[in-house]
Order: structure tokens, then C-alpha cells, then sequence
């Protein structure tokens, strides 16, 4: 299991950064991200898992100037600043970096299904009428 | 490690791969045997659960994350029994004879060749426009609004039969609406006598042999006929259909790089989404997600818009930005209207396909000036249509906010810049991925002849889109259909030939 541990207090740290609704889930959906991006991780090749732990590394260091904290002990305003900075960032490897991240906590929320009702997507039922 | 004998060894069987197997396939009354290798599972109905994440997994490679050595693109490209059709929705359009004659300009290849199997496939796959009642509104905002400015929108044709309607189209059709080659042309040829043998990597290839993996069944899906392990497949002729990212590979891994074109030359229509908000809800989900284009700008900028609709994680990832923006667009979802925005690549020999140690394929593709022009374009014009189509908000990529309000509709070119269009911050995606293998009659210049033998070797042929000497333009599949019915018809010729 790629994200557990310090790992994933630190990932969901971010994930609640980047998608205010992962903050707000209950203990269900915050499982179900769980489950959905270790099961994801679990078919990567060792070197996408070292890149993404590297890159977790990385995070921890900005924050480090930003507040002289690890991510997860920053205060929200500053744990936004750090993720605009890579955003942003004009080193492409940093954006890329941070486009990775952002995907996968995407994934973990928008990727289950129990949220399509409280979105508004709507799944047609086969068989059911044109 | 078992070894088998076999007339014909087909790799890979999507467009390419079916059409052939199909084609060939009245061979084996006469005695021949042929197999057709696919590295992926076959998918029955109740193998698709219409679940996103899920069904990516299952369908596509790295589940639809496979990205080029730069990390600014994925690419999805489906291992199933079937392909890529299995995942595609469907739209149906023929090669341009513009492009054919201009841009791909092979000595041999022309429209008056092509146009009787392209009849045949349009006819076999029931391609055809689908009625207006059954367009829904997504798509009915697009085509009012590109009226409205004065574009000329175009219906897709597409190629389905008892179509519900489920909208889930890039998650492999759960009722086998899609006419794919799983659908039609496998189930064909499998009754006539080809063999297809699911869950079989192959790993190499050599003169008149191939060397294959047959894996354990995953997700639950029907294991392979042949049971689990290495297999020598001795062989008189050698069809590869793997498509243009593993033929290259396979090639490369095979013989090395014995031609300076092989691997290069790659194109693959990269493609943005966009999507914008209506005050209202409207009907996105239910019906055919793609019925719509627009190519306006084709010739003046080399892009083409077209309506889409994608799901959940999809769109979110797609979405330039995170925050409470992201949350808010999210939360409106059966109030959203999506467009594609797909820019026309021209072939680069920059761009193309290497191997790492292992085999593995590596796929270099670089943005020029020119492509990220195309892209501004098409996200300009794209937020014309949304407004036109009475948005209230859209997001663009490559502007400084995450929105862009309809009262600010009259700055879009100012508020969509290049300055803002950095590589690594949007997801750019491809799933029309072409070349590698260029096809022509100067064997300087090309990996095989226009009839799809490989040059300087001996029994081997490709069938699929890594032939394109340039991209086509349009959706690739009924290309790949065309030109895979010319190499089976060279087979055939060879054989009776003795060559």
C-alpha cells in the first residue's frame, strides 16, 4: 500500500487543499478515496511511486520556507501559497510535479461513484427508456 | 515454452487487427490456420460496470495515464480484444481526399483505391447519422450556437446498432452498441476459423516466429484459450496490428533500429477539453455523447472542435486549477456543456517512439509554436460558442482565472493567451495516436510499401494506424479499416504469388 502512514497524512493534508470537499467528507468517502488511490497505485511501475514519494519530499521542503513547517503543519493560507507556487511555478518539472499530485487527489474524490447524486451527474440505467 | 504452427499470426486486434483477421479469415476453409494475438481480455456485457475508475483500469494501459517522456500528455489506448474501437465513440469519418493526395501523398495509395473499402466498412460497421430526437442537448447547445456565429457545424456519422444511449461510450459500450471489430469483425472471422487467443503479450518477434506470453486473466475476465506461458509460434506470415505506439516498439525490439524513418513521425490530434456552466440544468449525460464538429478553422489554423462529454474524475482532471473553484464547477455537473478542442499535428521526426532496456515503449512528442497557436485558437473559439450558447461561466485553459464571466465574453482574446498556456499545468490528452511506420514507395523514406510489407523483411506486414505517413485529420479507425483491408489483400496476393 503506496499511501499509508505519514505518507498519507500528508497527501490528505493536501488533497483537503486542493478539493475542499475531500475536508468535508465523512469517514466513508474519505475510505473510499483511500481505497481508489492505493488500488490505482498498486499496478504503477516502481519508478512512477518513487517519482510521486520524491515529489511528496519536495512539498515538505517549499512548505519549510514558507513556514518553517512540514505541509501539514502550515496554517491553510500558507499550505494555498505553497500550492499556487507550484502551480504556477516556471519550472516545468515543478508543474508537472504538482499536475500529478492534483490528479490523484481528483481521482480520490471525483473518481466514486457515490458522488455522482450529490453533483448532479447523472448515470442512465440500461435498458431503460430512450 | 510450448511452440505451435500457424499460416498467419496476427498482433493485436483492433481496427487493424479485426478487419484483417476478418478478411483473411475465408482462409482457413482451405485449410490454413491463423491466430490473432491480443495482449488485453474480452469483455462481455457484464464485464462493464460503467464505473470510471474502474473501467479505465480494466480497459485501457496505465488506465489511461500513459504519458510521453516529457509528462505533458496521456495517451489512451485500449488492450482489449477489439482495441481501441472498444472504447471510441464511435464517429465514423472517412480520410479526406485532400489529406490522402496532399499531405500523405504516397505513390499508390489513392481515393479511387480506397473508396470502395471505405463503402464497405461504413456499410459492415452500420455507420449513419443518428435521428435529431435522439441528440441531446449538450450537443444541440453546440450546433445552435456555431449556427448562431455563423459556423458550419457538422453531424457525426457514427457506427452503432440498438444504441441506449448510456453516454459511457469511452468506457467500452456495456451493450455492445459500438460496431467495433469485437462486435464484428472478430465474431466473423472466429466463426470461419480464426483462432483468437486473449491475454497473449507478444514479446518479440523473428523471422517467421513469434514469441509470446500468454498472462493469467485479470479483472475478472474470461482467461485466455491457451493456457498460461511462454509460447514459440512458428509462422508464414506476420501481420502486425498493435497500433502506433507497440508496433514501432515491437519492431525496435525486434530487429533494432534498422530503419532511420522506424518510430518517427508520430502524430496524435492532442486534444483539450473545455467546458462551461449554464444557469440551467440540461440533458448532458443520456444519449450519444459526440454527434457534433466544427472545422471552421481546420484550413486557417489546423484545429477542430468538437462536442464531448466525459465523467467525473475525467472532467475534474481536466480542470486547470484546484481550490473551491474546482468543488463549485464540479457541484453543477448536469449543468455543464464540454468541447474538444483537437489541433491537426503535422508529422515530426521528433516526435515518435524509442524503447527503454527492457523494451518498454518511450513516446517523444514536443509542442511547436505552432500546435500552441492552434490551441489558443480553438479555446477562443470554443468560448465564443459556449457564450453564444447562453453560459453563464466557462473555464478555459490558458487564461489567468479559473472562470471567465459572460460579461467579459468581449476580451476572450485578451483573457486566452500563449502567455498563459504553460505545458505540465493543463491536461492535454490523445486518443487518435498515429505513425511510427510510415507507409510509401521510396524505401529511404519508408518502413513499408503502400501495401503495408515491411521493407527488407521477409513475411512481415503492418495493418494499423502507425502506417499514416501523416495524421489523418479525422477519427482514425475506418482509416486503419481501409488500409488494413489493402495489406489483407496483399497477403492473399503474396500467398497465391508464392512470395
Amino acid at each position: 500500500m503506496f499511501l499509508k502512514g505519514k505518507r498519507l497524512v500528508q497527501f490528505e493534508a493536501i488533497q483537503a487543499i486542493l478539493l475542499p470537499r475531500f475536508a468535508v467528507m465523512d469517514s466513508d468517502g474519505i475510505n473510499r478515496s483511500r481505497n481508489l488511490l492505493n488500488n490505482f497505485l498498486a499496478s504503477k511501475a516502481l519508478s512512477v511511486l518513487l517519482k510521486i514519494a520524491l515529489f511528496l519530499h519536495i512539498i515538505d521542503g517549499i512548505s519549510f520556507f514558507y513556514g518553517l513547517h512540514c505541509f501539514r503543519h502550515l496554517p491553510p493560507h500558507k499550505q494555498k501559497a505553497v500550492m499556487s507556487f507550484l502551480f504556477n511555478s516556471p519550472i516545468p518539472l515543478l508543474r508537472k510535479g504538482f499536475w500529478g499530485i492534483n490528479t490523484l487527489a481528483k481521482m480520490g474524490v471525483y473518481g466514486q461513484t457515490e458522488l455522482y447524486a450529490d453533483i448532479g451527474y447523472k448515470v442512465k440505467i440500461q435498458g431503460a427508456a430512450k | 515454452m510450448r511452440t505451435l504452427d500457424y499460416d498467419i499470426v496476427i498482433v493485436g486486434s483492433g481496427a487493424g487487427g479485426g478487419t484483417v483477421a476478418k478478411e483473411l479469415a475465408p482462409l482457413c476453409q482451405k485449410g490454413m490456420r491463423i491466430a490473432l494475438l491480443e495482449w488485453g481480455g474480452r469483455f462481455n456485457d457484464h464485464d462493464n460496470t460503467r464505473s470510471e475508475v474502474e473501467m479505465a483500469q480494466k480497459y485501457y494501459f496505465e488506465s489511461g495515464g500513459v504519458q510521453n517522456s516529457g509528462q505533458e500528455m496521456t495517451f489512451a489506448l485500449a488492450k482489449a480484444v477489439g482495441g481501441s474501437t472498444t472504447v471510441y465513440t464511435g464517429t465514423s469519418l472517412v480520410l479526406p481526399d485532400e489529406i490522402l493526395e496532399k499531405k500523405w501523398a504516397v505513390p499508390g495509395l489513392t481515393s479511387v483505391d480506397l473508396k470502395p473499402r471505405f463503402q464497405k466498412y461504413l456499410k459492415e460497421n452500420n455507420v449513419h447519422l443518428l435521428d435529431k430526437s435522439l441528440i441531446n442537448e449538450n450537443n444541440q447547445l453546440f450546433y445552435n450556437a456555431c449556427n448562431k456565429l455563423g459556423f458550419k457545424p457538422s453531424q457525426f456519422p457514427v457506427n452503432v446498432k440498438n444504441c441506449q444511449g448510456l453516454g459511457t461510450c469511452n468506457l467500452g459500450c456495456a451493450v455492445h452498441a459500438k460496431q467495433g471489430t469485437h462486435v464484428v469483425q472478430i465474431p466473423s472471422a472466429e466463426k470461419q476459423g480464426v483462432e483468437v487467443v486473449s491475454f497473449c503479450r507478444v514479446d518479440k518477434i523473428e523471422e517467421n516466429c513469434v514469441r509470446a506470453t500468454v498472462l493469467p486473466p485479470e479483472h475478472g475476465l474470461e482467461a485466455s484459450p491457451w493456457p498460461c506461458g511462454e509460447y514459440s509460434i512458428r509462422t508464414k506470415k506476420i501481420i502486425l496490428c498493435a497500433g502506433a505506439i507497440h508496433t514501432p516498439a515491437l519492431l525496435l525490439k525486434s530487429f533494432g533500429s534498422f530503419h532511420h524513418a522506424l518510430g518517427k513521425y508520430f502524430t496524435c490530434h492532442p486534444a483539450l477539453i473545455l467546458v462551461a456552466q449554464h444557469d440551467r440544468e440540461i440533458n448532458n449525460t443520456f444519449g450519444h455523447p459526440k454527434s457534433y464538429y466544427c472545422e471552421d478553422f481546420m484550413h486557417s489554423h489546423g484545429v477542430l472542435l468538437e462536442t464531448c462529454m466525459y465523467f467525473p474524475f475525467t472532467l475534474a482532471k481536466n480542470l486547470v486549477g484546484f481550490g473551491p473553484d474546482v468543488d463549485d464547477l464540479m457541484s453543477h455537473f448536469n449543468h455543464l456543456q464540454m468541447i474538444l478542442v483537437l489541433i491537426m499535428d503535422h508529422a515530426r521526426k521528433e516526435n515518435g517512439i524509442t524503447i527503454d532496456r527492457q523494451g518498454n515503449p518511450i513516446i517523444h512528442y514536443k509542442f511547436n509554436s505552432q500546435d500552441i497557436a492552434a490551441f489558443i485558437k480553438g479555446i477562443r473559439e470554443s468560448a465564443r460558442i459556449f457564450f453564444a450558447a447562453g453560459a453563464k461561466r466557462i473555464h478555459a485553459p490558458a487564461c489567468k482565472s479559473f472562470f471567465i464571466e459572460a460579461r467579459q465574453a468581449a476580451q476572450l482574446d485578451q483573457l486566452i493567451n500563449q502567455e498563459e498556456f504553460k505545458l505540465g499545468k493543463m491536461s492535454i490528452a490523445s486518443a487518435h495516436l498515429m505513425g511510427g511506420c510510415r507507409m510509401g514507395e521510396n524505401p529511404q523514406e519508408a518502413i513499408t510499401d503502400s501495401w503495408g510489407r515491411v521493407n527488407g523483411k521477409k513475411d512481415l506486414y503492418v495493418a494499423d494506424a502507425s502506417l499514416f505517413p501523416n495524421s489523418s485529420g479525422v477519427n482514425p479507425y475506418l482509416t486503419v479499416m481501409a488500409l488494413a483491408d489493402r495489406v489483407a489483400e496483399a497477403v492473399i496476393h503474396d500467398y497465391r504469388k508464392g512470395l
